[in-house]
């Protein structure tokens, strides 16, 4: 009986450990041995060559170049994320009248997957825009702004946002519920002004929840692969290549199955290290509400 | 999704020790004679031809009615074939593209049956042939051809007095004619990376001939920014980007055709694949196909194999397989194929019915005036770098870049 006891909460977990085992970390491990290898994906023999396909990676330019792009669209998704959520779920959380109808519009897009947003938004950008563009005579609309090499990120800063705000207002507007009432009356009687209040009442509420906003979107923007394929396939010329696609296209376009394996253990050891030093740096502004 | 990719890397990739099945429906039913029905897989990638090619197994069937040949396409269809290919898979039958070296270095693994010296094979051109030999023996069965050059709004250029031109100078003259008419004289599409990559290696070929291309990709020393063969290329894009139509960057192959079909534009450098798409998209006018016009006013015509077969070297049912790839080849189904196909047969005494693109097609066996893509020697995947790298030259008209990413990709 004690020796159940004592297994028992092990027992529980194996079936999802199983999973987990079978589908993430045995591919892992597999994905690492052929890293090391000289695979191209396509003959039957391979040579282990140690660690020969992490090293040309540090001189691989398109790589720096994709980790560039990368880090910069994550970075600009984060910040406007964060910014357009915390405003919205603001404005949802003091609408009186018609509060479901805003809510089911604003939350309408995530219920949709990444490619078919893709898809849909390229048609946008190919055909409808540029004719609204034309008709209403701006020269910058009447062209495909996912082909301009200067507004092409911004397109698609834009199409993820669209879609990927959803979820981040949902989770704003319940942090704001959860801000006790009579501690914004107490700070209101003390004089704090609107800024005042927001800042030291309400703020504190909504880090565990920013925190989590930040992570997720953070590893949404590094991850970006789906819809970039279907709105530009990595353009103009290579643009908009995440690092994502680049293991994608060195995998299956250019057949440098080991290669693309390296890259992408790096990606994978690099999104570890960010979200541990995101993890530690925010959660130290966190309350207990 | 980078620990999906890395899933999805891993899993192919495990599935090749793990796997020693074979999953050919082995149909083991047992008809009245008491003769055994035998089930073949035939891998399709070509979508356009599947009902053609359900009704070429209908007829074999006639003749062979123990055999039941099982038409399989999927989409991305390439990629499966791979996985399939790694994880010890493969299907019986299988078309692929024996010009890619991605298909050289399946045959050097021995995927593929040997059939050099095979009575499949005596029908077939030997020109074509012996483009896809891999060190002299024989993989694969080339059945059609593609070729590339310029479609022309026929009915539009005899209104406006126009002529076929033939030279490069006449092309341009051209182009200058129908801009004056307020027309566009190219359909292009730049962010359809493949179909720049089409057009430009086709503009180099016909530009500096097929040998000094090939040097300057092999030649590690000879960079892109001293090539003559590289120079003549981005002035003859240029050339071609000038006289597009101003959405080019953002339009797709699909909006191209459109803008040709539609009348707006009078010339559409594509290939031959693209007739169904052009009538497709309505063309009233009258359209023909002449090939790209080079200095000596004898242009060429690039092209390779379309559609192709070969069969697995392990194989289970190799006879009945051999027979199906044998009926494939005899006159009378490519006969029926090319009728409605269209594209150019590789069977001896074929041919195909289709007079707008003729012009070029007929090229295909004349002397000196039929060469094959640049990329069929380049390393697998450099293809579809090439047509990144010259889309973002039509798009970005960053020259230094170009040259410099050009140079980075062959190793200069």
């Amino acid at each position: 009986m004690k020796t159940i006891d004592k297994y028992s909460h092990f027992l529980f977990t194996l079936p999802a450990l199983l999973l987990y085992s079978l589908f993430f970390i045995y591919p892992m491990i597999n994905g690492f041995l052929y890293s090391l290898t000289d695979w191209d994906g396509l003959s039957t023999d391979k040579q282990f060559v140690g660690f020969t396909n992490y090293w040309k990676l540090v001189q691989d330019d398109r790589i720096v170049d994709s980790l560039g792009f990368t880090f910069k669209y994550a970075l600009a998704l984060v910040i406007a994320t964060v910014i357009l959520a915390l405003v919205i779920a603001l404005l949802l959380n003091r609408i009186r009248r018609f509060q479901s109808f805003f809510r089911t519009s604003y939350f309408f897009p995530a219920v949709l997957s990444m490619i078919t947003v893709g898809l849909i938004w390229n048609q946008l950008f190919a055909h409808a825009i540029p004719d609204i563009g034309k008709a209403i005579g701006s020269e910058m609309l009447s062209r495909n702004l996912l082909s301009d090499p200067n507004w092409v990120f911004y397109g698609i800063l834009f199409v993820s946002l669209w879609q990927g705000l959803a979820i981040p207002i949902l989770l704003f507007l319940a942090a704001l519920q959860s801000v006790p009432k009579d501690l914004l009356e107490a700070a209101s009687l003390d004089g704090a002004s609107l800024f005042q209040r927001f800042r030291s009442v309400v703020m504190p509420f909504l880090i565990p929840v920013l925190n989590m906003i930040v992570i997720l979107t953070a590893k949404s923007g590094l991850t970006a692969f789906d819809y970039i394929v279907a709105m530009t396939g990595g353009g103009p010329g290579r643009m908009t290549e995440s690092v994502g696609l680049l293991v994608y296209n060195f995998a299956f376009q250019e057949f440098k199955f080991s290669y693309a394996s390296a890259l992408a253990m790096v990606i994978f050891v690099i999104i570890g290290i960010i979200s541990i030093v995101q993890i530690r740096s925010l959660s130290r502004y966190e309350v207990n509400a | 999704m980078i620990p999906l990719l890395t899933m999805m890397l891993a899993v192919s990739a495990g599935c090749s020790s793990s796997s020693n099945g074979n999953t050919n429906q082995e149909g083991q039913g047992t008809t009245d004679d008491n003769t055994k029905k035998v089930t073949i897989e035939l891998f399709n990638q070509k979508s356009e031809i599947k009902d053609n090619l359900n009704q070429i197994i209908k007829d074999f069937n006639v003749e062979n009615p123990n055999i039941e040949v099982k038409q399989v396409q999927v989409p991305d269809s390439r990629k499966v074939l791979y996985a399939r290919m790694a994880s010890n898979d493969m299907p019986d039958i299988m078309s692929i593209f024996p010009n890619e070296s991605d298909f050289r270095t399946q045959a050097k693994s021995g995927y593929f049956m040997d059939l050099t010296g095979s009575d499949i094979l005596a029908n077939i051109n030997p020109t074509f042939l012996d483009d896809v030999k891999y060190e002299g023996k024989d993989y694969s069965v080339p059945l059609t051809m593609n070729a590339y050059g310029i479609y022309y709004n026929a009915t539009q250029f005899e209104k406006l007095g126009l002529k076929v031109p033939t030279t490069w100078a006449e092309l341009e003259q051209t182009a200058a004619a129908i801009k004056e008419k307020d027309l566009i004289p190219f359909a292009t599409s730049f962010k359809a990376q493949w179909s720049v990559g089409h057009l430009t290696e086709t503009l180099m070929v016909n530009g500096s001939g097929l040998d000094p291309v090939n040097q300057f990709f092999a030649d590690t020393s000879a960079k892109a920014g001293d090539s003559a063969v590289f120079q003549k290329l981005t002035a003859q894009m240029e050339f071609i980007r000038d006289n597009s139509q101003p959405d080019a960057p953002g339009h797709d192959y699909a909006d191209a055709v459109n803008l040709f079909a539609t009348g707006e534009a009078l010339m559409l450098p594509q290939g031959i694949w693209a007739v169904p798409m052009i009538q497709q998209a309505g063309m009233q006018d009258e359209y023909k196909m002449f090939p790209v016009p080079n200095d000596d006013g004898k242009g060429i015509v690039v092209g390779g194999i379309d559609y192709a077969l070969a069969i697995a070297a392990k194989s289970k049912h190799p006879e009945e397989a051999k027979k199906f790839v044998k009926f494939m080849t005899e006159q009378k189904t490519a006969q029926y194929l090319a009728d409605n196909e269209k594209s150019p047969s590789t069977i001896n005494g074929v041919k195909a019915d289709a007079p707008q693109t003729e012009d070029v097609t007929k090229l295909l066996t004349e002397e000196g005036r039929y060469y094959p893509w640049p990329h069929f020697n380049w390393q697998a995947g450099q293809d579809s770098n090439w047509g990144a790298e010259t889309s973002a030259y039509m798009i970005i008209k960053d020259k230094k870049a170009f040259e410099s990413s050009i140079n980075n990709e062959f190793g200069k």
